[in-house]
Parts: structure tokens; C-alpha cells; sequence
């Protein structure tokens, strides 16, 4: 076990690495001089030159990236352009409000997805799975926004009965998170459909019922432990679609998270800001990524053998 | 003429068959038709100019004159979303054909050479650690929003997927024994990919784009939605709900069918690419 952990985390750093590249070319691709998008349209020569100094920017560009890196690892991000403020103090607060919504979005949609996949499963091919798979369809080619917007406009302005938007109470999160959340139950129901159907169908489930064994029994203990396995790895990549997801879905509920902070990073061109949030973002699914695979040895003994 | 009508009844007996096998796949395959031909005739079809501003027909609910109502600026929406649908149908198709491209490309280098496999794969691994979404954003930020960059920024973040698929399929691919006897008889690598390996590997990488093809259209909207997508003097249907989205409250209309022209037409493209699957892939035959 000790060494199927350590293995998967020496295989996260070259993920890291990756990441890191691609953040830190985020400046650099940008046409133009990076110093004068950095200083901004009215800077003048000195100020560009300046600029260039402060960052770095005239030194090769694999001492930069170095130099960028050593920077990150000890979360020295800068300063925002706009607040004056460091980065880490403006997307700290922020950081734990996505991974809030987030996290309970992936609560609800592990929950309604493995439910409705074991009704689906259970009483497959009659009316109730075939409801259940026509809604999941609609529930992942639906977009986010529309689905946040439609919640809104029912549960909010016509009845009343939620907040629509910010973060004062924990009522104020149940939109965002069923909006977040709701491709994910989709697809989560939809695997777990297909296995647990694949699943009851062996040998053992058979002498399960043969031995008398009640239905809800069967699914239950025998058929829904060996059915979990896929679900995890895919409640582990779509972590992954969430966060990413989380952009949209708090620029609909105005919700102050990393999402929201990166669109209105990017429309006042605050370039440290979207640099951090992004390697936040990217950093943390990596590291979701690693948990999950732990997880996973740690639920199915046969994974350390491999 | 004689000689063609069995051939041609034939044709009509089988695609009646299938339809009646695959009832979904066959509505799915004419609701991606309709969007085509809705998509290219726009000019023809759209019962008014879709950018044409009218000041007195302002925020109008649908009616007669405008089956889908009209928008802040008195515009038809239903002629928006009919010329909505060849940015999104664009956008879509093109994403889904340069992302499989190059990923198949680099997926098969990737497959083939051991060293290609280390560096590319690292870099897989880094752009497939930022949610897709996310790297387009960051893209357009950096690069401005066009038809093209709005194209190439989703088409960035799909390429890890399809060189994770070739790659994984070339690896398989090139140990089986008809490819050995390829090679053995002469055959140099490039052959050996294009004649052997690629062919075999066409059944999953054309499902694969089939799936890209629908995210892309979200995508595109997403973005829209977020600001970031085509400017706004061109109607996709991301913008026409983007600018509904503030009158929201007194008139739904305006974000409700493009949103339902989206919905619908991911849908049928999801639809079509579980069916491709299922035809395509014995596996999966009768199963989900």
C-alpha cells in the first residue's frame, strides 16, 4: 500500500509540472509585449521598462519560469493590479467559497445520481428507468446556465421561497449547488445504471437470490458494493468538470467565488490574479485526481497488485 | 431508370428498417438534419433581418408576426436563433474536426515513439489538469474573442482527450499480429499507421467527435453567456441569452428558445453519437 501511494504521487508531479507551463505561458502567449499588457494601455516607455525589470521579463525565459515556479511553491503570487492587495490575500476567502459550493454540488449529485441509477437498474426497461434515462439526457446536454437561470426564476421570483442571489446562508446555496450539480447526478446515475445492470447480471448475484435473498437485499449488499468501483473514478474526474463548471454557475448566482474572480480578473485585465486562480483550480484538481486513485486502492484491494 | 429501382427501393427498405430499430438515433439524425439545412438557408428561411432594430416593436412576447417574440431592440428572435444556429453548428463541427485531427496526430507520434510519448503526454497531463472550460477562458483572454479564436479556444482543451484515445488504441493496435506482418513484409511506419493502425482506430475516434461536437456547441454558449464568445454583432445563440439574461423577469421568451434550440440540439448530437456507439461498437450493443 505504502508503495502504490508513493508512486501515484511522484505520478501527480509531472501533472504539476504541466500545469505550471501552461499558467506561467499564459503571459507570455499573450501578443504583444507582456511588460505593456502588464503596465497596462497607458503606461508610457519608462513605465513599460520599468515593468519589465520588476517582472523579470528581460531575463531568459527558462530562468523565468524558474524563478515563477519558486515564487508559486511558497505562494508568492504578487500583487494585484487592481486592489493593491497580494493575490493570496484576494482569493483566499474565495478559494474556500468555490470549494464550498463545489463540494456540496458533488454531495448532491453523488447522491441523486447513485439513487436514481439504482431505481434505474432495479426496475430496468419498465417506465421508471426509462423517465429516469430521458431526464439524465436532458440533465446533461441542458446548459448550466439555463438550468441556474430557470431555478431562478421558479424558486426564486415566482415562489419566493429562496434567495436568488449571494452567500448569507446555507439557503442561499441550494440553487448554485443543484446548478452545479446536475450534469454530474446525470452522469453519475448513468454509470451507475449501466454496472449495476451489468452487475446483477453474474453468478453471484443469482446465488444471492437463490439463496432467498430479498431484492432490495441483493442490490443492496451484493450488487451496489461491486457497482460503486466505476463511480468513484468518475465522480473523481468530474471534479474536474465542477470546478470548471463553478465559473459559470457563480457568475449566475453572483456567488464570490474563484470563478466568478477569475471573469472579473480577466475583463479588468488582472493578469497575477487570473495566473493564481487558475493554478489554484488546476492544482486542486490534481490533487483530487491523486486522492481518488488512493481512494480507489484503497476500496478495491485488487488496485495494488497493478 | 429500370435498373435503379430495386437498387433504390432497397436503399428506402433498409433505411426504414434502421429507423424502426433505432427510433432515437433516426429523430436525433433528422433534428441535426433540420438544423443543417436551417443553419445554411438562414438568409432564405428567417422571416425577418435578424440585426434589423426596430424601436417600436421592443420586447414584444411571441405572436403571429414573431413566433419566438422579439428582443430588447425590437429584433425577431426566431431569425436570430435561425442565424444563431450556424455560429453554433460552426463552432461545433469545426471544434470537433480540429481537435480530432490534431489529437489523433499527436496521438498516434505519442503511440508510436517512446520519447514523443514522455514529453507529450506530460503536457496531456498538465492541460488536462485545467477544467476545459477554464483554459478557454483564459484563452480568449489573452487572445480576444473572434469566430476563430472562440474555435481554437475549446479545440485546446479537447486535444488531450482524442490523443489520450488514439494513443491508447495505436498502442493496442501495433502488438497485433496483422500489424507485425506488416511490418515484417516491409512495411515502413507511416504506412503502417495510415493503412493499418488508423483505419481500425475510426470506429472510437468518430464516436469521440461526435461527443466533442455537442460540448462544443455548450461550450460556445457558455461562453457567449459568459461575455466571451463571438462579438456580439454576430447572433450565437451563447449572445441572444447572454442579452436576454438581464430582462429575464418581464420577458422570458428572449432566453427561453435559444436555450431550448441548444438544449435540443446537444440532445439530438448526444443522441446520434450513444447510437454511432452503439453501431459501431459491439460492445455496447444492446447494453445501456
Amino acid at each position: 500500500m505504502f508503495h502504490f501511494i508513493i508512486r501515484r504521487i511522484i505520478f501527480a508531479i509531472p501533472a504539476l509540472i504541466g500545469v505550471s507551463i501552461v499558467v506561467f505561458l499564459m503571459l507570455h502567449a499573450t501578443p504583444g509585449d507582456p511588460a505593456q499588457v502588464v503596465a497596462g494601455p497607458e503606461a508610457t516607455a519608462a513605465d513599460i521598462e520599468n515593468v519589465r525589470k520588476s517582472l523579470g521579463l528581460d531575463r531568459p525565459i527558462v530562468e523565468q519560469y524558474l524563478h515563477f515556479v519558486g515564487r508559486a511553491v511558497t505562494g508568492d503570487f504578487g500583487v494585484s493590479f487592481k486592489t493593491g492587495r497580494t493575490v493570496v490575500e484576494e482569493i483566499g476567502h474565495r478559494y474556500l467559497n468555490t470549494l464550498q459550493l463545489a463540494g456540496a454540488a458533488m454531495l448532491f449529485a453523488v447522491v441523486v445520481g447513485i439513487v436514481s441509477g439504482v431505481l434505474c437498474a432495479a426496475f430496468k426497461y419498465r417506465a421508471l428507468d426509462n423517465i429516469i434515462l430521458v431526464l439524465s439526457l436532458i440533465g446533461i446536454s441542458a446548459p448550466a446556465f439555463f438550468v441556474g437561470l430557470v431555478l431562478m426564476i421558479v424558486f426564486s421570483v415566482q415562489l419566493g421561497w429562496l434567495p436568488l442571489t449571494g452567500n448569507d446562508s446555507w439557503l442561499h446555496l441550494i440553487l448554485p449547488c443543484v446548478t452545479l450539480g446536475l450534469a454530474n447526478a446525470a452522469i453519475i446515475a448513468r454509470v451507475m445504471r449501466a454496472r449495476l445492470i451489468e452487475t446483477l447480471d453474474s453468478d453471484y448475484v443469482r446465488t444471492a437470490y437463490a439463496k432467498g435473498l430479498s431484492g432490495f437485499r441483493v442490490i443492496t449488499r451484493h450488487g451496489l458494493r461491486n457497482a460503486l468501483m466505476p463511480v468513484i473514478t468518475v465522480v473523481g474526474l468530474q471534479m474536474g468538470y465542477l470546478l470548471g463548471g463553478a465559473v459559470i454557475t457563480e457568475t449566475v448566482f453572483s456567488w464570490p467565488g474563484l470563478g466568478r474572480l477569475i471573469i472579473q480578473s480577466i475583463s479588468s485585465r488582472d493578469l497575477p490574479l487570473v495566473q493564481a486562480s487558475v493554478l489554484l483550480i488546476a492544482v486542486t484538481f490534481v490533487i483530487i485526481n491523486l486522492l481518488t486513485d488512493l481512494l480507489y486502492g484503497l476500496v478495491d484491494p485488487r488496485v495494488e497488485v497493478a | 431508370m429500370t435498373s435503379f429501382a430495386p437498387a433504390l427501393l432497397g436503399a428506402a427498405r433498409s433505411l426504414a428498417a434502421t429507423i424502426r430499430r433505432h427510433p432515437s438515433s433516426a429523430i436525433a439524425a433528422a433534428i441535426v438534419v433540420v438544423l443543417i439545412l436551417a443553419a445554411l438557408l438562414a438568409d432564405y428561411i428567417a422571416p425577418h433581418d435578424p440585426m434589423a432594430i426596430s424601436g417600436r416593436q421592443r420586447l414584444r412576447p411571441p405572436s403571429e408576426a414573431n413566433p419566438m417574440g422579439t428582443d430588447n431592440l425590437g429584433r425577431d428572435v426566431l431569425s436570430r436563433v435561425i442565424h444563431g444556429a450556424q455560429i453554433s453548428l460552426l463552432v461545433g463541427i469545426s471544434v470537433a474536426a480540429v481537435s480530432t485531427v490534431v489529437g489523433s496526430a499527436i496521438g498516434v507520434l505519442a503511440g508510436y515513439s517512446r520519447y514523443v510519448d514522455l514529453v507529450v503526454m506530460r503536457i496531456m497531463d498538465g492541460l488536462m489538469a485545467i477544467p476545459g472550460i477554464l483554459l478557454a477562458i483564459a484563452f480568449l483572454a489573452m487572445f480576444g474573442s473572434s469566430v476563430t479564436s472562440v474555435i481554437i479556444a475549446i479545440s485546446v482543451p479537447d486535444i488531450p482527450r482524442v490523443v489520450r484515445l488514439v494513443r491508447s488504441v495505436v498502442l493496442s493496435l501495433r502488438e497485433l499480429l496483422y500489424v507485425e506482418s506488416a511490418r515484417s513484409m516491409g512495411a515502413g511506419p507511416i504506412r503502417i499507421i495510415l493503412r493499418h493502425i488508423l483505419p481500425n482506430a475510426a470506429a472510437p475516434i468518430l464516436v469521440q467527435a461526435s461527443f466533442l461536437c455537442a460540448s462544443a456547441i455548450l461550450a460556445e454558449a457558455s461562453l457567449g453567456f459568459l461575455g466571451l464568445g463571438t462579438p456580439s454583432e454576430i447572433p450565437s445563440w451563447g449572445n441572444i441569452i447572454a442579452e436576454g439574461r438581464s430582462f429575464i423577469g418581464s420577458a422570458p421568451w428572449l432566453l427561453f428558445f435559444p436555450a431550448l434550440a441548444l438544449t435540443v440540439t446537444v440532445l439530438a448530437v448526444n443522441v446520434l453519437g450513444d447510437g454511432l456507439r452503439d453501431a459501431l461498437d459491439p460492445r455496447f450493443r444492446r447494453r445501456i
